[in-house]
C-alpha cells in the first residue's frame, strides 16, 4: 500500500477522475510488473543477453579474416552513429516505460534496443580491445602461438580454452542456442497448447476425448530419455533441411514438441471454467458465434495463465537443451553452446583452469533464473486478485 | 474408484505403446547398425553376417518391431541351468525373502489403507506417506531381481541379457535416487514450513531467493560445482579424501571387513557413503528447492484459513496452532508432488550418473545409446515409461484419498 500516493499509481487517476486518459488492463500491469523489481531487473538482463547473442556476429568473429585476431574491428563512422542513435533511442524508451506511462509497442521497442550501450562499450571498436580468437577455430598470436587455458586478463577478458579459443566470443555465441530455444519453444508451446487446450475446453465430448487423450500421451512420455534419442539421430535424418539438424533450431523444435502437454491442460481447464460464466453466456445470447466468444471473451481472460506457464516452460526447455548438450546429444561440437562449453570447461577446471565452465555456467545460471523471475513477476502482476501489499 | 485405476491403466498401457514405437522408429534413423564396430576387422565379416541375421536386422523396421514387442511381453521359460539369477521363486537367498516380504506388506498395506478408516489424526498423514513404503519395496524387489523374467533379450554390446542388466543398475539407480529423495525431504520440508511461519523474514528471503537460483540450475552444473568443490579442493586444502567423485564403491571395498551376518560393516558403510554424498546431494538439491518452495505455499494457505484463525481466536498457544492444527492439514500436498517426483529423478539420475561414473540405468542408457543397442535402449525407455505411469497413477489416486471432495468419474 506504500505507493498510493505517487504519481506512477493510475488507480490514484481514476479515482479523482483527473485523468483525461483512459487507463487501460495494459497500464494495470505494467504498473503493478514495474513494482516487481527483480522481474524488472530480469526484464532488462534478458533483453540483454538476446541482444548481445543476436548482434553476436557484429561483435566476434565469424571467420577467420584480417580483423580476427589483429587489433580492433573497425566500425565506420556511420554504423557508430546508427548504433549510437539506437541506443538512445532505446534508453528513452525504456526510461518511458517503466518510469513514465507506455503503450505496448514502445516497451516491445524498447526491449531490443536498450542493451546498445553495452553493446558500444563491449564493442572493440570503442575499447581498442584486440580480439584474439574465432568461435570455433584456434588463431595464434603474432608470434605463431596458440593461446591455450589463458587466464581473463585485459585482452582476453574471459580468457581462452583448451583449444585457445575466446571464451566470451564463445559464450557469446552461445547465447544463441539458449535463444533459438526459447524462442522456439515458447512459440511452439503458446501455439500448441492453446489450440489443444482451447479446443478441447469449449468443444465437450468427442473433442475433448480425443485431444485430452492425445495430450495425456505426450505428457505421458520421458522427457529425458526420448530428447536423448531424438538428439542422438537428428544429425542423421536425410529429410530434414540442414539448419535443422545443425545447430539448436532442430533441438528446440523437438523440445517445443514435447513439452506442451502441461499447457494445454491449463488452457483447457480455464476454458472449463469461463465457458459457464454469465458474461459468455450474454454473449451467446446476443448472438455471437463460436469463433468470437472463444477469441473475443474466453481467450483473453484466459492469457495471464498461458503467458506465466509459457514462461515458465521456456526456462525448463532452455536447460533440458543445455543439459542434451552437455551429455552430447544436443548440438554437437565446435558450434558453441553453454551446456557444451559447460562439459569441456568441466573436464578442465579440475587443472584449475576455471573460466570456461565459470562464465558459461553462469551465463546459463542467470539466464534461466531471469526467465523464471519474469515468470514470477508476470504472474503477480497477471493476476488481478492480488492485493499490492507484497513487496 | 476402481474402474477408474483400470481406466487409467489401460491408458497407461496406450501411452507405453505409443512410446516404444517412437522411440523404436528413432532409432531407425541413426545412421548406423549396431555392428558397424565389428566392421573394421575384416575378419569378423561372417559373425556379422551371423548376428544379423539373428537378430533380425536385415528385416525391414516394422517386421523388428513387431518381433521386439512379442518378444517384450513374453515371459523366459523357467531355464534348468544354474546362472540364470532371474526365475521365479528359483532360487532365493535371505535377501530376496526380505524383498518379497517387503513388496507383500507395502503392496497390502497401500490396498489396505484405502479402506481402512481410522479416527485418529495422525492416521492420514501417515496414511499419505505410505507411498515410502511401496518406493523401499519396489528398492529392494529391484535390487533383488525376485521378479519372473521377461524376454528382453541380449545386449547387442555384448553383455549379457538386457532383462539382468537394466535390474542390475535400477537397483544402483534406486540407490542414488531414494537417498536423493531423503535428504530433499528431510531438509526440504522443515525448510518450507519455518519460511512459511516467519514469513517475509530475512530467512524466509534469503530462502526464497536461495530455492529460486537452485531451481534455475541445471543439474550438471550444480554435480560439477559438488565435484569440484566439495571433492578435489577439499582434498587439496586439508589433505583428506572426504568424498569421491566416481563409482559406488573403492576398489578395495571387498577386501575391507565384513561385519556381522554377512551385513558391511561400519568401515564399508563409510566408504559407501563417501561415494553416494555427492552424487545423491546434486540429484536433492533441486528436489530440495522444490519442495520447500511447495511446503511453504501450502503451509501459508493453511495458516491463512478460517480454522486457524479460530483456533487462534480460542488462545490457543502458537505451538500448538502450528504442529497440531497447521501443519497435518499442510503435509497433505507435497505427498502427490513426491510421487510425480519419480520422473525427476530418473531424468536427474541420468546426467548425474554420467558426471559420477555411477552404474545405474542412466549410464546404461547413454552407453545403449551411443552403441546402437536397440533392446537396452528400448527396455531402458519402457522401465522409465512405465515408472512415470505408475506414478502418475498412484499421485492421483493419494490427491483423491486425502481429499476427500475429489471425486472420480
Amino acid at each position: 500500500m506504500t505507493d498510493r500516493g505517487s504519481a506512477a499509481e493510475p488507480a490514484l487517476d481514476v479515482a479523482e477522475g483527473i485523468s483525461a486518459e483512459p487507463i487501460t488492463q495494459w497500464d494495470l500491469f505494467v504498473t503493478r510488473l514495474r513494482r516487481h523489481r527483480l522481474a524488472t531487473i530480469a526484464f532488462f538482463y534478458i533483453s540483454f543477453v538476446a541482444y548481445v547473442a543476436l548482434m553476436a556476429p557484429l561483435f566476434t568473429c565469424e571467420k577467420n579474416d584480417t580483423f580476427c585476431g589483429r587489433g580492433p574491428v573497425e566500425m565506420s563512422l556511420l554504423t557508430t552513429v546508427i548504433m549510437l542513435a539506437i541506443t538512445a533511442g532505446a534508453i528513452y524508451l525504456a526510461y518511458r516505460a517503466f518510469v513514465g506511462k507506455l503503450r505496448g509497442a514502445a516497451i516491445a521497442l524498447s526491449l531490443v534496443g536498450l542493451v546498445g550501450v553495452i553493446f558500444l562499450i563491449s564493442s572493440w571498436g570503442f575499447l581498442d580491445i584486440p580480439r584474439v580468437n574465432h568461435y570455433a577455430d584456434q588463431l595464434p598470436d603474432e608470434s605463431g602461438r596458440i593461446l591455450v587455458n589463458i587466464a581473463p586478463r585485459s585482452s582476453l577478458p574471459l580468457g581462452t580454452d583448451d583449444l585457445g579459443r575466446d571464451v566470451l566470443s564463445r559464450v557469446i555465441h552461445g547465447g544463441r542456442a539458449s535463444l533459438a530455444v526459447g524462442i522456439v519453444v515458447g512459440a511452439l508451446v503458446a501455439l500448441l497448447g492453446t489450440v489443444v487446450g482451447s479446443l478441447a475446453g469449449y468443444y465437450p465430448g468427442v473433442v475433448d476425448q480425443s485431444l485430452m487423450r492425445f495430450t495425456d500421451l505426450v505428457l505421458g512420455l520421458p522427457l529425458l530419455p526420448v530428447a536423448i534419442v531424438v538428439g542422438r539421430v537428428l544429425p542423421e535424418l536425410r529429410f530434414l533441411p540442414g539448419f535443422l539438424k545443425q545447430g539448436a533450431w532442430g533441438i528446440a523444435v523437438l523440445l517445443g514438441l514435447l513439452v506442451w502437454g502441461a499447457l494445454a491442460r491449463i488452457v483447457r481447464a480455464e476454458f472449463l471454467s469461463l465457458r459457464e460464466k454469465e458474461f459468455v453466456e450474454a454473449a451467446r445470447a446476443a448472438g455471437a458465434n463460436d469463433r468470437r466468444i472463444i477469441f473475443r471473451h474466453i481467450l483473453p481472460n484466459a492469457l495471464s495463465p498461458i503467458i506465466v506457464q509459457t514462461t515458465l516452460i521456456v526456462g525448463t526447455a532452455i536447460i533440458v537443451e543445455a543439459a542434451l548438450s552437455f551429455l552430447g546429444f544436443g548440438v554437437r561440437p565446435p558450434i558453441p553452446t553453454w551446456g557444451g562449453m559447460a562439459a569441456s570447461g568441466a573436464a578442465i577446471a579440475v587443472r584449475g583452469f576455471w573460466w570456461e565452465l565459470v562464465f558459461s555456467a553462469g551465463a546459463l545460471i542467470t539466464t534461466v533464473l531471469a526467465i523464471n523471475f519474469i515468470g514470477d513477476g508476470l504472474r503477480d502482476a497477471l493476476d488481478p486478485t492480488q492485493t499490492i501489499e507484497r513487496k | 474408484m476402481f474402474a477408474y485405476i483400470i481406466r487409467r491403466l489401460v491408458y497407461g498401457i496406450v501411452t507405453l505403446f505409443a512410446l516404444s514405437l517412437v522411440v523404436f522408429v528413432l532409432i531407425q534413423f541413426s545412421g548406423g547398425t549396431p555392428l558397424d564396430r565389428l566392421k573394421l576387422n575384416p575378419r569378423m565379416q561372417p559373425v556379422i553376417a551371423q548376428l544379423t541375421e539373428q537378430w533380425g536386422l536385415d528385416k525391414p523396421w516394422y517386421e523388428q518391431y513387431f518381433i521386439w514387442l512379442k518378444n517384450f511381453v513374453t515371459p523366459i521359460d523357467v531355464p534348468s541351468e544354474p546362472g540364470l539369477t532371474v526365475v521365479l521363486f528359483g532360487k532365493l537367498g535371505i535377501r530376496s525373502w526380505v524383498a518379497v516380504a517387503a513388496g507383500v506388506v507395502a503392496i497390502g498395506y497401500s490396498v489396505a489403507t484405502f479402506f481402512i478408516r481410522v479416527k485418529a489424526n495422525w492416521w492420514r498423514t501417515f496414511r499419505a506417506f505410505s507411498i515410502i513404503g511401496v518406493w523401499v519395496a519396489a528398492f529392494w524387489i529391484a535390487k533383488s531381481r525376485v521378479v519372473f523374467a521377461l524376454n528382453w533379450g541380449e545386449s547387442f554390446r555384448g553383455d549379457g541379457a538386457v532383462w539382468d542388466n537394466v535390474f542390475g543398475a535400477a537397483g544402483n539407480t534406486f540407490r542414488l535416487g531414494l537417498t536423493a529423495l531423503a535428504i530433499a525431504l528431510i531438509l526440504g520440508i522443515p525448510l518450507g514450513i519455518y519460511q512459511a511461519i516467519k514469513q517475509y523474514s530475512f530467512f524466509d528471503q534469503m530462502g526464497t531467493m536461495l530455492s529460486f537460483i537452485t531451481f534455475s540450475t541445471p543439474i550438471f552444473i550444480i554435480g560439477v560445482m559438488l565435484q569440484l568443490i566439495l571433492a578435489y579442493q577439499l582434498e587439496r586444502w586439508t589433505g583428506v579424501k572426504v568424498f569421491y567423485v566416481a563409482g559406488m564403491t573403492s576398489s578395495g571395498y571387498a577386501e575391507l571387513e565384513r561385519g556381522l551376518f554377512g551385513l558391511p560393516s561400519l568401515a564399508q558403510w563409510g566408504d559407501v557413503i563417501q561415494h553416494l554424498t555427492l552424487p545423491a546431494l546434486s540429484i536433492a538439491a533441486i528436489s530440495m528447492a522444490g519442495y520447500s518452495r511447495f511446503q511453504r505455499a501450502s503451509m501459508l494457505e493453511v495458516m491463512h484459513s478460517d480454522y486457524l484463525r479460530t483456533a487462534k481466536a480460542k488462545g490457543l498457544p502458537r505451538r500448538t496452532i502450528i504442529v497440531k492444527h497447521a501443519l497435518r492439514n499442510a503435509l497433505i500436498p507435497i505427498v502427490t508432488l513426491v510421487s510425480l517426483d519419480i520422473a525427476f529423478i530418473i531424468g536427474g539420475a541420468i546426467i548425474t550418473e554420467s558426471i559420477f561414473g555411477w552404474p545405474g540405468v542412466g549410464r546404461l542408457y547413454i552407453g545403449a545409446i551411443n552403441a546402437i543397442d536397440y533392446p537396452t535402449i528400448m527396455a531402458v525407455v519402457m522401465a522409465i515409461g512405465a515408472g512415470v505411469v505408475v506414478m502418475n497413477i498412484v499421485a492421483d489416486i493419494l490427491y483423491g484419498v486425502l481429499d476427500p471432495r475429489v471425486r472420480y468419474d
